[in-house]
């Protein structure tokens, strides 16, 4: 192995708080100590990981409190390093930690909490798309109608949970108190509004489905098909187009197939 | 005056976004931008860059190139880096002369090598890879450290000159940078910059910085300190007009705040070399009757 990449290593591990023979190589000057030296770095490199969960996931350090979320910077920090370019990224693997390490894991909440801010950002730097208006799909020939398909803004996430953690989330933002754990699924989209700003709202039965079915590249005479195990069939037309409808006004549909 | 000299910049940061994008322009005649920030896919910070992109001429300035990195360079970065170039044709693009990470880990820090023949040699390769590969000359900028290793066979400025000359690359000195480092290894900012060739040099950075005593980090949460503006009146006089921009990362200010800091360094720049740096926007005084 060559001599830098050695030093590499060594001062890597050092600032990891591994065991590390980097103090050995570093160079004596003036009044500062080695230990002084070395313990800049050291204290840099945890002091950047830990805001860059600060700004990220704001939300899940409040639900935490100062020594669980202590806890969880500590050991998110050894068990993920950052193997990215760029400190985006950085919080990636954070809902994965949370779900599989105690004593977070024994409150699922923890883990949906910081899945839900990941998605928070997934929507605010997605890929920028032409977002269809309401006229298209008003124009369009009604012969074509069912054979329709839709693309979706790249910005659209959906997110579920077997508990209420967006009501937490929102309580939590608003600088208000969370209500109690309550345990029901429930299910959200995320996207980006044509203002560029992030937007959520949750989503019935009925909605969902057509959301899934046209993910799946069901065209709308099939996604029709599968609403009506849902709705009366003298009902299913009208939702339908009021969903779409809602979903062209909020920019989640990019093109009308 | 050179062809290359850009004028008064500052650092584009989120928070001044909308600032730089009022009918009447704040009078910055460049902007830099962190490119890391930009390399994302999508969303409204990129917007606003190309908003602003088309009333101000930019550079790009890295922090994750990792050039003296034992890791294989990292050819996804460096197209990310190639394309964001492309869409905002930046009159520059630089990053720093250290190491970041190793073994495919980030530290996300600006780590100093030593100052050897085998990290001269490495760096020197890794960096005309990358200029073949962007088809243009790179910027490396001098970064500020809290140690040096033993193995160091020659001090940072003449590894900073050797690997510049053997790389045929260009140089964004870093004046808070030579100052932080001076005081904590405790050479002569002055031997620094008298070592430093004049035809390389592209840009300054000027920032603040947190002083300990006896020692000082490298933070950009201040305003610019009155030895640093000394020395970077010491860099006028050595490399005559060069672009000029202040960095601020924390504790970042109201921009009106950075606007009057930059007019302190137009009004250096004019002190010092007043044949050299003659034009209206160069000197404050001038500007505000302009207006």
């Amino acid at each position: 192995m060559n001599s830098l990449k050695e030093r590499q290593r060594q001062l890597l591990d050092y600032l990891r708080g591994h065991s590390s023979d980097i103090a050995a190589h570093i160079g004596q000057q003036g009044n500062i100590s080695t230990e002084l030296r070395l313990g800049i770095y050291h204290n840099a490199y945890r002091v950047r990981l830990r805001e860059t969960l600060d700004s990220d996931l704001p939300v899940l350090g409040q639900y935490l409190g100062d020594d669980l979320y202590r806890q969880m910077v500590a050991g998110y920090i050894e068990q993920y390093p950052s193997r990215y370019r760029s400190l985006r990224h950085f919080a990636d693997n954070l809902p994965a930690f949370l779900a599989s390490q105690a004593p977070f894991c024994e409150h699922p909440q923890i883990a949906g909490l910081a899945r839900f801010e990941r998605l928070l950002m997934d929507v605010f730097d997605a890929p920028d798309a032409t977002q269809a208006e309401l006229s298209e799909l008003q124009q369009l020939p009604a012969e074509q109608w069912p054979g329709l398909h839709l693309r979706f803004h790249p910005g659209l996430q959906l997110f579920s949970s077997d508990y209420n953690v967006v009501e937490i989330w929102q309580a939590l933002k608003a600088e208000r108190p969370p209500p109690p754990l309550r345990q029901r699924e429930n299910h959200w989209m995320l996207w980006r509004n044509r203002q560029r700003l992030t937007e959520f709202s949750s989503l019935d039965a009925p909605e969902r489905l057509l959301l899934q079915r046209f993910l799946q590249g069901d065209t709308l005479a099939g996604a029709a098909d599968h609403l009506l195990q849902l709705i009366p069939e003298q009902e299913a037309g009208a939702l339908l187009f009021e969903t779409l409808q809602q979903w062209l006004n909020k920019g989640l549909i990019c093109r009308l197939i | 005056m050179k062809d290359h000299f850009l004028g008064f910049g500052l650092g584009l940061r989120t928070q001044h976004f909308h600032d730089f994008l009022q009918p009447e322009r704040p009078q910055v005649d460049w902007l830099e931008v962190i490119s890391e920030n930009f390399m994302v896919d999508g969303g409204k910070p990129r917007y606003y860059l190309h908003q602003i992109r088309e009333h101000y001429p930019m550079v790009m300035h890295g922090v994750s190139m990792s050039i003296g990195s034992t890791d294989p360079l990292d050819r996804d970065y460096l197209r990310r880096l190639k394309t964001l170039a492309n869409e905002l044709q930046p009159q520059w693009i630089s990053d720093h002369l250290c190491w970041t990470g190793v073994d495919g880990l980030n530290s996300h820090d600006l780590l100093p090598l030593p100052y050897t023949e085998e990290a001269l040699n490495h760096v020197a390769e890794r960096i005309s890879q990358v200029q073949d590969y962007l088809g243009r000359q790179i910027l490396l900028e001098n970064v500020s450290s809290y140690l040096s290793y033993r193995e160091s066979e020659m001090t940072e400025w003449e590894f900073y000159c050797q690997v510049v000359e053997k790389a045929d690359c260009l140089m964004l000195l870093d004046i808070n940078n030579i100052y932080v480092s001076a005081r904590n290894h405790g050479f002569d900012a002055l031997d620094y910059l008298n070592a430093i060739p004049v035809a390389p040099v592209r840009q300054f950075h000027l920032a603040g910085h947190s002083d300990y005593g006896d020692y000082v980090i490298d933070t950009h949460d201040h305003p610019v300190v009155d030895p640093v503006w000394q020395l970077y009146a010491d860099a006028l006089k050595r490399f005559g007009a060069v672009s000029t921009m202040i960095e601020r990362d924390d504790h970042i200010p109201p921009l009106e705040e950075l606007l009057r800091e930059l007019d302190q360094a137009r009004t250096i720049a004019h002190e010092t070399c007043p044949a050299l740096f003659a034009r209206p926007d160069c000197h404050p005084q001038a500007r505000e009757a302009r207006l």
